[in-house]
């Protein structure tokens, strides 16, 4: 029921908003038009993909696909009657401290972890996304730890999507769950040369638009014999990530999600789905 | 013998051979010509055809249509379903503008039918396709026909001939019963087989001119100055445009018999589980090396518990688990999945994950409300191999086991007989919601649509294996539920269901307990006590038993009722204490392989106290199940002649969550109409029932057909 209600509210919306124009700084219409071709059989590809039974297409993923595959060729999306939005370029100050231990996204603040030292400030940018990045250091109990706040904005018109933090080899998953605060998070295992380390990672949504990237890691001791079969970490190694969990999440139970953004990903959804 | 049509007046006819011949020569003109598809679009009473008149056209398997047309000062609501790509089914609701109803709160006269088609022969190379159709086949019999269509698409045209009977043939009512045995109490049914010779000609051109617009038009020899509530035609001529607004929303405008302007809208759409929105993959179970770990170092008792607190996490909120190694049990109740095969699938892919290797043989249990359903036993390999590659359901049947015993599934599992104790999850026990509710019951004689508007309270509580109680608390919102019927029978099974359901205050519709007990050989028992409905309360028993691999089943059943007090909830009418009872075999059975085609009987006797049957046939198909049922009862016992010869009927359909949402999800809306104001062939609900009809159960059958459907 809620769906259809979804369904027919996004439909009414979306009579209202018109559709985008796609700009490129030395493209015209015929480009586009190919650019557009070329995208679009791919997005069916990874909509198909992303689909249950593979017959249909996934339109959000398709959608996300389609923006992504454009963008990458130097397309920007545009309102109508509005000027291009320019790509990301260039740097921008996110992240403001405000009082000791205090960083200011916005109107958000994030609380840092208590004698905790900000080692490297630094902005950038990546696609559509402006980003400035916190390097922080400090110890829990008797663990060393290093990390990373990113803030990061996004330029056009394309929207964080709500998901789990992301890994990719070498990196593995250690556990994954849920703060009281409605936050998502992922605790990981890497061996980087003859080094083993374990973290805990976040994304931290604020808006459509904006999020924080928070990563925790710290060095897991040394594996002094073979995991068990179909493991690859050792009880020991297990143990001290297990530690290093506890302590941190106290810390990651500042990060509160809002209950409206929850739910404006499903509004945003459905407005992709009709607004193609 | 065939009698000639109505001579055509002259400038009708100039026009229409003029329009066949440009038809014809556009069509046939390669440039011009556009394939089409050969489904057809209907006319306007539902069935596929040209505007009156049908064509050898079937709404493809599976396939529904829902419409409204309006052709003065006829209006018609339609509901179609294609089966099989041969046989169509049509419903409809024909109301007469200025033909007023016996009462005047009905409004307009109005008509129900029922029509078939079935598909002789598909058109293929230079045949035309050929059907049997009959309109009107039931009741009353107001415009009941029979007729044979040819349909033959050349290029973009679709041209229909054929020959017909009765109403589409222009034959008057009078005429047609003079046709059917005398004193027939159904002469739409006495109709279909009549003897009626006598044949008129008709025909039909559509052409279409793109894949959206296509113009039609029909001869039709209706005589339309015998059919209740029609003018003489101008002309027997029809003509105008269907156009595909949406992939599944056409319109349509004509100009009907030389005078009026009609038109139509139709609904038409696939029955497909993944409806309005495209379902998502489900993301594969996050291999965790926190609980690989945990795992490898869990005996199995530690084992059994780590696994039901993942499947928890994963969703099957209750699961069951028993380690013995090498041996490994799991049973859950599939409340996520709309099938089974998903379900195991899931199951696999978290279990092999997890388990160590240690353990090679596994043994899934489906259950329901604490109740075994089906079993699967199968090697670890022999599973991995079915989730990895392609192999079809006869091959993994190959290496799997499927019983419907428990018994037989535990012996596999533990063939020494030890003491293995069990992890379960500990679900809450009982369940709260709140559901809107809309009743809606049609062709009373003080008004043909009363709407009863509630929002229900309907609570569940399952304390053990098994065992429900159950409550439902409605709080009617809108209700013009009322009859101009006399209740004539001094102990009426329904005929007195106006005074229960036209309520509008709030109050207990059902409350009771209901038990379901596994017996050995997998015959499954239900007792149940309570306020089972509106009007009854008592007691009511079940045993069944499927026979094979659950395509045939076999069972009794049995009800003790009273009728309940309308104004106290939890007493007993103190005006009729007489007690209602009903006995009945239950015969249940798939005879026609994967068609999805359901048939049961029920023999016995009936709340009114009339022995007889029960027909009931369905298809589920996809997750929809569509049916009918119709019984046939002696009726002598009642009083009432509006009882006396009555046969109850009643149509059902059955549609997944799944077509609203954007995943596989389980659960079903359920939908039926029936007359609700006889007593003939009257049952008695309960909370749960055991007879299987419509209620896609996970027998080994449809195990075996869902396990297929997970693989692709």
């Amino acid at each position: 029921m809620r769906t259809l209600l979804v369904l027919i509210l996004s439909a009414v919306l979306i009579a209202g908003c018109g559709g985008g124009q796609w700009t490129h700084p030395a493209k015209g219409p015929a480009e586009l038009s190919r650019d557009m071709a070329e995208c679009k059989m791919l997005a069916r590809d990874i909509g198909r993909n992303k689909s249950h039974t593979g017959k249909r297409v996934e339109l959000i993923a398709y959608q996300q696909a389609l923006h992504s595959c454009l963008a990458q060729k130097g397309w920007t999306l545009a309102d109508p009657g509005k000027a291009p939005e320019k790509p990301a370029s260039g740097s921008q100050v996110l992240l403001t401290r405000s009082g000791e231990g205090v960083l200011n996204f916005d109107q958000d603040r994030i609380v840092l972890p208590q004698d905790v030292r900000i080692s490297k400030q630094s902005v950038g940018a990546f696609g559509p996304v402006i980003m400035d990045t916190v390097d922080i250091e400090g110890r829990i109990g008797q663990m060393e730890y290093s990390g990373q706040l990113i803030a990061q904005k996004l330029v056009t018109k394309a929207k964080f999507e709500s998901i789990l933090y992301n890994l990719n080899e070498p990196y593995f998953t250690y556990s994954v769950g849920r703060t009281s605060g409605g936050l998502r998070w992922r605790s990981f295992a890497v061996k980087i040369g003859e080094e083993w380390y374990g973290g805990v990672g976040s994304y931290w949504p604020l808006s459509r638009d904006r999020r924080v990237v928070i990563t925790l890691a710290a060095t897991l001791p040394g594996q002094t014999g073979p995991p068990p079969s179909g493991c690859r970490l050792t009880p020991a190694q297990g143990e001290a990530l297990d530690r290093f969990i506890v302590q941190v999440l106290p810390w990651f139970e500042n990060f509160k999600v809002k209950k409206k953004f929850r739910d404006y990903f499903r509004w945003e959804q459905y407005y992709f789905i009709w607004g193609d | 013998m065939i009698r000639s049509a109505p001579p055509l007046k002259r400038q009708y006819l100039e026009v229409l051979l003029h329009a066949l011949l440009c038809l014809l020569l556009f069509a046939l003109h390669p440039a011009l010509a556009s394939e089409g598809s050969t489904n057809s679009l209907p006319g306007y009473a539902g069935y596929s055809g040209l505007w009156d008149m049908p064509n050898a056209r079937v709404l493809p398997d599976w396939k529904m249509r829902l419409g409204y047309s309006l052709s003065y000062p006829y209006y018609y609501f339609h509901t179609t379903v294609g089966l099989f790509d041969r046989l169509e089914v049509n419903g409809r609701v024909t109301g007469i503008r200025g033909v007023p109803a016996l009462e005047e709160d009905y409004g307009d006269y109005k008509d129900k039918s029922l029509d078939i088609k079935l598909v002789l022969l598909k058109e293929s190379g230079r045949l035309p396709a050929l059907a049997l159709g009959a309109n009107d086949i039931h009741g009353t019999g107001l415009f009941s026909a029979r007729y044979i269509a040819l349909s033959k698409r050349i290029g973009a045209v679709d041209i229909t001939w054929g020959l017909v009977q009765g109403m589409l043939g222009g034959k008057s009512a009078s005429e047609r019963l003079e046709e059917i045995p005398e004193g027939s109490d159904d002469p739409g049914f006495a109709y279909l087989f009549s003897r009626d010779t006598d044949f008129v000609g008709y025909w039909g051109i559509e052409w279409n001119l793109n894949e959206r617009l296509s113009l039609a038009v029909e001869y039709s020899p209706i005589d339309w100055e015998e059919v209740n509530g029609g003018n003489e035609a101008e002309s027997n001529i029809t003509f105008g445009l269907k156009y595909t607004l949406w992939e599944h929303l056409h319109l349509s405008l004509s100009y009907a018999r030389g005078e009026e302007l009609s038109g139509g809208v139709v609904v038409e759409f696939p029955l497909e589980p993944e409806g309005l929105l495209t379902w998502k993959r489900e993301p594969k179970p996050i291999r965790q090396e926190k609980l690989l770990l945990q795992a490898a170092e869990a005996d199995d008792g530690e084992l059994a518990r780590l696994l039901v607190s993942v499947l928890e996490k994963d969703g099957f909120i209750k699961a069951g688990v028993m380690a013995s190694t090498p041996r490994l049990w799991v049973e859950i109740e599939n409340t996520k999945y709309n099938s089974s095969g998903l379900a195991f699938r899931r199951l696999f892919e978290i279990v092999d994950e997890i388990a160590p290797e240690r353990f090679t043989r596994l043994y899934f249990a489906l259950i329901r409300d604490g109740v075994f359903q089906t079993g699967l036993a199968v090697s670890r390999g022999g599973m991995r191999h079915y989730v990895k590659s392609k192999i079809d359901t006869v091959g993994f049947l190959e290496f799997a086991e499927l019983t419907h015993e428990r018994e037989e599934l535990w012996s596999g599992f533990n063939p020494e007989g030890a003491t293995i104790m069990p992890a379960r999850s500990r679900p809450k026990g009982w369940s709260l919601t709140l559901e809107p509710r809309l009743d809606s019951f049609v062709n009373d004689p003080s008004g043909f649509f009363k709407t009863a508007f509630s929002l229900d309270l309907a609570g569940t509580v399952k304390p053990w294996p098994g065992g429900m109680w159950a409550a439902r608390f409605s709080v009617p919102l809108y209700n013009d539920v009322s009859t101009s019927n006399e209740v004539e029978e001094p102990e009426p099974a329904s005929t007195d269901i106006v005074d229960y359901l036209g309520r509008k205050s709030p109050h207990l519709t059902a409350y009771g307990y209901d038990h379901i007990f596994e017996l050995p050989s997998a015959v499954r028992a239900r007792l149940g006590v309570g306020a089972f409905e509106a009007a009854f309360a008592g007691f009511g028993a079940e045993v069944f038993r499927y026979f094979g691999d659950g395509r045939f089943g076999l069972g009794l059943q049995g009800e003790r009722v009273w009728k309940r007090d309308v104004d106290n909830d939890f007493r007993l009418d103190e005006d009729n204490e007489t007690p209602y009872y009903t006995y009945f075999l239950n015969l249940y059975g798939q005879p026609f392989g994967r068609s999805g085609v359901e048939v049961g009987l029920r023999l016995g006797r009936f709340l009114g106290g009339d022995d007889g049957a029960r027909f009931e046939i369905c298809r589920t198909f996809k997750h929809f199940t569509i049916g009918a049922w119709y019984s046939s009862t002696d009726t002598s016992g009642f009083e009432s002649s509006y009882n006396r010869g009555y046969h109850d009927k009643g149509v059902f359909i059955s549609f997944p969550f799944s077509s609203f949402r954007d995943g596989p999800v389980r659960g079903r809306y359920h939908y039926s109409i029936a007359p609700w104001t006889r007593d003939p062939g009257q049952m008695v609900s309960q909370f749960r029932t055991l007879y299987p009809l419509g209620s896609e159960p996970e027998t080994i059958w449809s195990v075996a057909d869902s396990i297929w459907e997970a693989r692709r």
